[in-house]
């Protein structure tokens, strides 16, 4: 896609521009060397991802020193919590907050997953 | 570590709600399948993705196009975001929302999750973990978005389930008997967080027996949804709850998925009961579409809006106040830690003198434990110690968190589960980031080695 403002950098995966199925193939071989790259590829991607992950939950926690400086640090700080109880006329797990705001349907998919194979 | 890569996405077809018959596989009618696919033609069969999936729903051998299982995918987008080819592929609503903004008679709401905060600022040049709060309500209203914060409905969540647990506690714990224990006798410790939709679906899916245990507490989105074409339009927006239009903005893949489960339509059904609705409406979710963060991204590029260019103050309005328990929600841990900061302050009568519990914050191990001494008010200060894990990341920790209940059903009373490393940060909707080429070189022909 091109970059409508020079802020916008979009960049497409550049491996598949380099390296198609067929090249992939053809450098790795379906061996024992292919599945050690593969396995290499996998420590490589979780070792970047950490430094990303870190970054973002330090943005999380930072938000949550900004509210707790404002006296905004556990769920029962927040008046607009309150107020919805009080216009509901209900209070935590009462019977309107039971009605909108819990619920009793959890599916027991693994009967529909056999029943699913065995269809037609 | 500069830059974010385009993910390619797909509009929703008829198909993707199923057919008639009322489940089809493990889905139901109406729930939305097929949201994360992988393209035949740029998949080239390196098996990376197979590593990152929670439910092993990822077939193909080495070198052949591999092909997701509808049946087994919980739709967390893990081998998405994790594709160093870019080959897997999302179900986007970007054209159905754009539609709706354009719709002078809708009143579409922009609910934006706690992750997206943190990431949102990287489609447009930032970096990971640049906090745009206002600046993001700011885009929202600019592209025609009301705004009401995930934050908010997320402290609603912990005011529902720090009740629903503390009534566990009494019941399981401290052998209280009541009317209002009732409905807790069959919700046997340990109590495992709701909050997120492919470890949920993971759970119905492959470990059935842990249900009972699962909170009854919908997710904060699900909370949102319900409250804002109740109560908001009622007492704050004053606006016709079939007119309003919900699209929560999420780091996250299986929220799609979630948003369409047929029980999620409880606004419409309390509507209805108490005759704010005329009887004969149709039925309507409570959140009417899911974008990711990739996908409000997208939105604003159409409509030339960059946020961070955009000013960073605004004035605090009822909708969007929020706690830092709230936030923290998009961190592994920041569930429990929020829970644990309101349980203390209604069990013990005090608040925490330090409520940063750094010991359940998930960076990088796979599974935290850590028992939190808590004073009772009711019993003269008595000492109960909460047991509580985090689990971080589902693709090898579920297995384990079972292995250990069956050993010792009683080791834990409090675990929160979330699908993704690191938490809704790491989810499968977020930005995807560049991995580089360095591991291919050993790959590549001589020529194309830099
Ligand atoms: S990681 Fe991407 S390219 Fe590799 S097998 Fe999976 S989908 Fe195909
Ligand atoms: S979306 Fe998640 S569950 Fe589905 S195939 Fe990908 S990693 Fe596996
Ligand atoms: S951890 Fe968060 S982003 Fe990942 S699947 Fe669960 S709710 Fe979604």
């Amino acid at each position: 896609m091109e970059a409508k403002k020079e802020n916008y950098f979009y960049a497409e995966k550049p491996v598949g521009q380099l390296l198609s199925r067929r090249d992939f193939l053809k450098a790795a071989g379906v061996s024992v060397s292919a599945i050690a790259i593969s396995g290499y590829v996998v420590t490589d991607i979780v070792q970047k991802r950490k430094s990303y992950i870190a970054l973002r939950q330090q943005g999380l926690y930072k938000d949550d020193k900004r509210l707790q400086k404002a006296n905004l640090t556990g769920s029962h700080q927040n008046a607009s919590c309150l107020k919805v109880y009080q216009d509901m006329g209900t209070k935590p797990m009462g019977e309107v907050a039971e009605q909108l705001l819990h619920t009793k349907t959890y599916v027991d998919r693994s009967n529909l997953l056999m029943q699913g194979a065995h269809h037609g | 570590m500069s830059e974010v890569s385009k993910v390619r996405t797909f509009p929703p077809s008829k198909e993707s709600w199923g057919g008639d018959a009322a489940f089809d596989g493990t889905h139901r009618k109406g729930e939305l399948r097929g949201i994360i696919k992988i393209n035949q033609d740029n998949c080239v069969g390196c098996d990376t993705c197979t590593a990152f999936c929670p439910t092993e729903a990822i077939k193909g051998t080495l070198g052949v196009a591999h092909a997701i299982s509808t049946n087994q995918c919980v739709a967390c987008g893990q081998c998405l975001v994790n594709c160093p080819f870019g080959a897997i592929e999302q179900m986007s609503f970007v054209d159905i929302v754009m539609e709706k903004l354009a719709d002078p008679k809708a009143f579409v709401v922009a609910h934006p999750s706690p992750a997206v905060r943190v990431s949102i600022a990287e489609e447009f040049g930032g970096k990971p973990g640049d906090l745009t709060v206002n600046r993001l309500y700011n885009a929202f209203e600019k592209a025609g978005f009301h705004n009401y914060d995930v934050n908010f409905a997320a402290d609603q969540t912990i005011l529902e389930e720090g009740t629903e647990f503390i009534k566990k506690v009494r019941y399981w714990v401290l052998g209280e008997r009541g009317e209002d224990l009732e409905h807790v006798a069959h919700h046997p410790l340990p109590h495992f967080t709701s909050c997120c939709p492919a470890w949920v679906k993971n759970a119905e899916t492959f470990h059935p027996e842990l249900i009972p245990h699962i909170s009854g507490a919908k997710s904060p989105i699900q909370m949102g949804g319900p409250l804002a074409k109740t109560w908001a339009a009622e007492f704050v927006w004053k606006k016709d709850p079939r007119d309003i239009y919900m699209v929560s903005v999420t780091p996250c893949t299986a929220k799609i998925f979630e948003a369409s489960r047929p029980e999620f339509n409880s606004a419409y059904e309390y509507l209805k009961e108490n005759n704010k609705i005329p009887q004969d409406t149709p039925s309507f979710q409570d959140i009417d579409a899911v974008l990711t963060a990739r996908d409000a991204a997208e939105i604003f590029r159409r409509k030339g809006i960059n946020p961070l260019t955009l000013p960073d103050e605004r004035e605090m309005e009822t909708m969007n106040v929020y706690t830092g328990a709230a936030t923290i929600f998009g961190a592994s841990g920041g569930v429990m830690e929020a829970a644990l900061r309101t349980a203390y302050f209604i069990l013990s009568g005090t608040e925490l003198s330090n409520p940063d519990i750094t010991l359940v914050r998930g960076y990088e191990q796979d599974i935290v434990e850590a028992t939190i001494p808590v004073p009772l008010k009711a019993l003269n200060g008595k000492v109960i110690n909460v047991k509580v894990a985090v689990v971080n990341g589902a693709s090898r920790n579920i297995k384990e968190i079972v292995k250990r209940l069956t050993d010792d059903k009683n080791q834990y009373h409090f675990v929160e589960v979330m699908n993704c490393p690191g938490g809704c940060v790491n989810g499968g909707g977020q930005p995807v980031r560049t991995m580089g080429t360095s591991w291919l070189h050993p790959l590549l022909p001589l020529p194309l080695r830099a």
